[in-house]
């Protein structure tokens, strides 16, 4: 290598280099086992800083990225030797499984559950057999996770507009004539029981504390059905 | 990174996962969901961290994290264990995507001022403050004040704020190619400071 070049190993290795001289380098390296091993080395203490750095993630990041890995297919492995492609788990086997563990969301009682609840019984109710993941129609994105045998659902807004401080998102679960609250969206996960009948879920806007019943068209739809 | 660095990651002092992260992450690439979750517990707080430190902005970061968190489900196919940890794996993807973040953005910002750019930058003393003084966080700390300043502020211009060496340049107010040699000399020095493996 020439000492030019291998002195952008720790450049690239934090990635403090353009796009151009990304491409350029990574040429190099092809063809550079002691520059992969010095900046496998680099990337690895780089890792040290980002390590430092580690937070206590908000519980319902997960109840989103289990949701979005759900309906998120695997890219299949790059094949090197000759031989048989590896096949992972038929996609649609994973979607169900990972409905129901979208839908383990659910568990505790009627109404709201703080989203600081602990994330145990969540991942529970995602596990859930029979757990069904529904999309919304409407403004924004929703993701309803139903589970039949447990009679709970949970519900994952994301894209929703933000609010001023006198309203709030409040979901509705609708049967027959009739809208029955579920609790207030905050800030975007809700999990609930499911009482019998219920064909639709409804978001509308209310005034901060909520409505009694739907003041308001609904934002975004889910059909049950 | 050694394991001690990575078990002591676990929030809220939950116990060690039976399974090493490289472990659960050759399950997710079978499609293992349980052990995705699993790898989730380990991964989100470092790579929610990170991108929020880059980013500077909640909600952005979140985003972001989210993408990087999917983008692990979605890539665990490509991950070759000879090439690093898994969280060196993970922590490399959600650096790249904050910087992609970070550029986009910037580009958009520097067509409207041009001199904007200057004042993102913090003292080092800020930018140690801002952590929590965990043992990790403490022997990092430790061993960035062993280097010398312009390989420090290099490192962590470069790191934390997303800059390219010649930006970095343009802040300390020195040649391209001497911020270049700093961070590689900085990084070998932190490297034999922390004792990585890999």
């Amino acid at each position: 290598m020439t000492a030019e070049l291998h002195t952008l190993t720790g450049a690239y290795a934090l990635d403090a280099v353009s796009d151009v001289e990304r491409a350029g380098f990574e040429r190099h390296l092809a063809e550079c086992a002691a520059c992969r091993q010095e900046v496998a080395e680099l990337r690895a203490t780089g890792t040290w800083l980002g390590v430092a750095e580690a937070v206590g993630p908000p519980p319902e990041l997960k109840a989103l990225v289990l949701a979005e890995t759900a309906r998120t297919r695997q890219l299949p492995p790059r094949v090197t030797a000759p031989g048989k492609r590896r096949r992972t788990k038929a996609f649609g086997l994973r979607v169900a499984l990972f409905g129901a563990a979208a839908a383990a969301v659910v568990a505790v009682g009627v109404g709201v559950v703080t989203t600081s609840a602990p994330p145990a019984p969540v991942d529970s109710v995602l596990s859930a057999p029979d757990a069904t993941a529904i999309q919304s129609a409407g403004e924004g994105s929703a993701t309803l996770v139903v589970s039949r045998s447990r009679n709970q659902a949970v519900l994952l807004a994301s894209g929703l507009p933000a609010l001023d401080a006198g309203h709030v998102y409040q979901v509705w679960m609708i049967r027959a004539g009739e809208a029955l609250s579920a609790g207030i969206l905050q800030p975007r996960m809700l999990m609930s029981d499911l009482p019998p009948g219920i064909d639709r879920i409804g978001i509308t806007v209310e005034p901060t504390g909520g409505s009694a019943g739907p003041t308001t068209p609904a934002v975004t739809r889910i059909s049950l059905t | 990174m050694g394991e001690r660095g990575r078990l002591r990651l676990q929030p809220d002092g939950e116990p060690v996962p039976a399974a090493n992260a490289e472990e659960l992450l050759r399950r997710v690439a079978a499609g293992d969901e349980s052990a995705f979750a699993a790898l989730y517990d380990f991964i989100a707080g470092p790579v929610l961290g990170l991108v929020t430190r880059v980013l500077r902005n909640h909600a952005q970061a979140e985003e972001v994290a989210q993408e990087v968190l999917v983008e692990v489900w979605r890539k665990a196919t490509r991950y070759v264990p000879e090439r690093g940890s898994a969280l060196s794996w993970v922590l490399t993807i959600a650096h790249r995507r904050a910087v992609d973040r970070v550029r986009s953005h910037q580009a958009v910002l520097d067509r409207e001022d041009r001199a904007g750019r200057m004042d993102v930058r913090r003292p080092f003393d800020e930018v140690t403050e801002s952590t929590l003084a965990t043992l990790d966080q403490q022997r990092v700390r430790q061993c960035l004040a062993q280097l010398t300043d312009l390989q420090r502020e290099s490192i962590v211009l470069a790191y934390y704020n997303g800059y390219t060496y010649p930006e970095v340049a343009e802040v300390l107010k020195v040649a391209p190619g001497t911020v270049k040699t700093r961070i590689r000399d900085g990084l070998i020095r932190l490297r034999d400071c922390l004792g990585v493996d890999r």
